[in-house]
């Protein structure tokens, strides 16, 4: 199905998940899930652990198809996939290719001539300060270049939109707050559709548009967020303001509430 | 590192100082054991009348082609079972229970069908060589990393691009522990199959050289031997350093 609505870039109705666990039993994962993004927003999706994100933003990119449901994408390729860019939770660079290799493959795998893909990939590793080590092997660098390079990587084809797991798991508070700007200087100068999932709220309030809360498993969408901070915005200096603790405590009840049922199961 | 060395060749040439004084005396018998200035001489004597590079030649050759088809069959058909299924679930377990078979108490057979010449030699070494790069091929593409694929399946890549730019690179470094094993096992082909039927080559010489008592042309056979297992493994990691760059050496062992 292919969107007619203006400015909407990806819609979602009906959508359902469920697993076969390897002990037998059915883990339902979405249930009846409907959702819609909007060209060049950042969107971020909240949820308590294991409700089902990852596999929400699996199913959206391609990876594996919905039991039942629709998907309607607006997309330069109709419905096709490779104007999706998709980051894990996992460090899926390639390691037995360099920096330069990794961040050029998805030009490299659309045939562009390695000296058009070359231009392009510099750049951007210029613009995450990876210069120094473009042709270095991943396991030369550290958890948060790393970070960057799958990040870029996922820029460097140009696709509509890109999906983000959780990419900063596992960093440090520096690092992150670090990525964190990059990210947003990237999405304010390419303003692609960003679809970004975490489990920590701060973090979703400070980079995005408009934020999901995810119910526990089965799940939903159970509420959502517009955030009105002002942009550009500060990754650090925004966290001190008043609208911040304010938009902060109004989402926490919400997401709280879920995560207690989940817990509780 | 330079210690090492110089432990290293110390204790070699200890053991072969003392070898030589040894025999000299007939503390240990040269009849049956030999000794490294008697060895060392019919090497030259070896060399001068141009047998040795005629023998070493036909060995070789018959090592080297069986390496190089043994090995080429063994990463296709691993790569070949690794990925199609159905294939794996029909052909495995046969290709396993083949394995049992001692493959060199076959050699006379395969010297009824291939005759005395090189070919029976080379499809010795060639088998032996097949079963080993064949079980790491196949092991080696079994475990590629599953997100590896889905992520450059992710990046727009095709089946045949996610065959040549994830499968392919990351079972190298199997395919080349099976080519180190492969190495050892292609001189063992070619010997063993000399031992069983043939006119020229290290494996026919030592057979006749122990037939005449000649101890000291069959520690030169094994000498030539040592020489090229060294040589080729010593290539091979050569290779393996410039093809496996991308991984951290991990290595605390030797050197
Ligand atoms: N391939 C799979 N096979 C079986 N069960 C799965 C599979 N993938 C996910 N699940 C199950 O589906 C549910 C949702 O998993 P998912 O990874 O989407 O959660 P998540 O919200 O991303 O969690 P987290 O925040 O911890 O990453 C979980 O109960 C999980 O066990
Ligand atoms: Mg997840």
């Amino acid at each position: 199905m292919v969107l007619t609505v203006d400015n909407i870039l990806l819609s979602v109705s009906d959508l359902n998940k469920s697993f076969k666990s390897s002990s037998g039993d059915t883990v339902e994962a979405l249930k009846n899930l409907n959702l819609e993004i909007k060209r060049q927003e950042f969107l971020a999706i909240v949820g308590p652990s294991g409700c089902g994100k990852s596999t929400l933003l699996n199913i959206l990119a391609g990876l594996y198809p919905p039991d039942s449901g629709t998907i309607a994408r607006d997309m330069a390729d109709g419905n096709g996939l490779r104007n999706i860019g998709h980051i894990s939770q996992a460090d899926t660079l390639l390691p037995w290719r360099t920096v330069v290799q990794n961040v050029e493959l998805g030009l490299e795998l659309r045939g562009v001539s390695k000296g058009r893909r070359r231009a392009v990939v510099e750049k951007l590793i210029e613009q995450v300060d990876l210069s120094q080590f473009k042709n270095n092997y991943p396991f030369e660098l550290s958890g948060g270049m790393k970070k960057r390079a799958i990040i870029i990587r996922a820029l460097a084809y140009d696709p509509d939109i890109i999906f983000m797991d959780e990419p900063f798991v596992g960093l440090d508070v520096q690092t992150r707050d670090l990525l964190e700007e990059d990210i947003l200087k990237l999405w304010h100068e390419t303003r692609k559709t960003i679809v970004f999932v975490t489990h920590d709220l701060a973090e979703a309030i400070t980079l995005a548009d408009r934020v999901i809360i995810m119910s526990s498993r089965p799940s939903t969408v159970k509420s959502e967020h517009t955030i009105h901070l002002p942009r550009p915005r500060s990754t650090v200096d925004i966290k001190f303001t008043e609208d911040f603790t304010e938009t902060y405590k109004k989402i926490w009840d919400d997401l709280s509430a879920e995560v207690k049922k989940s817990r509780s199961k | 590192m330079i210690k090492l060395y110089l432990l290293r060749t110390a204790l070699i040439f200890t053991v072969v100082f003392s070898w030589e004084i040894l025999a000299a005396g007939h503390y240990i018998d040269p009849f049956y054991v030999s000794q490294p200035s008697r060895i060392f001489n019919d090497l030259i004597a070896f060399y001068s009348s141009g047998d040795l590079v005629k023998h070493l030649a036909i060995t070789l050759k018959a090592a080297l082609w069986g390496l190089a088809i043994g090995g080429f069959v063994g990463v296709a058909i691993g790569f070949l079972l690794g990925r199609i299924k159905l294939l794996a679930d029909v052909l495995e377990p046969i290709v396993t229970a083949l394995y049992g078979i001692p493959k060199l108490a076959l050699a006379p057979i395969f010297i009824l069908w291939f005759g005395v010449g090189i070919e029976s030699k080379i499809f010795l070494s060639g088998l032996l060589v097949f079963y080993l790069v064949f079980f790491s091929t196949f092991s080696g593409v079994r475990s590629v990393d599953p997100q590896l694929i889905g992520a450059v399946r992710l990046l727009g890549a095709s089946r045949i691009q996610i065959l040549m730019k994830v499968i392919f690179p990351s079972s190298v470094p199997w395919i080349l522990a099976g080519v180190r094993g492969g190495i050892g096992a292609s001189l063992i082909g070619a010997i063993v199959g000399e031992y069983m039927g043939a006119s020229a080559g290290i494996g026919w010489m030592i057979m006749y050289a122990t037939s005449f008592f000649q101890t000291d042309r069959v520690m030169s056979c094994i000498f030539l031997l040592l020489l090229i297992g060294l040589t080729l493994n010593l290539l091979l990691k050569n290779a393996e350093q410039y093809l496996l760059r991308w991984r951290p050496n991990l290595d605390f062992s030797t050197n």
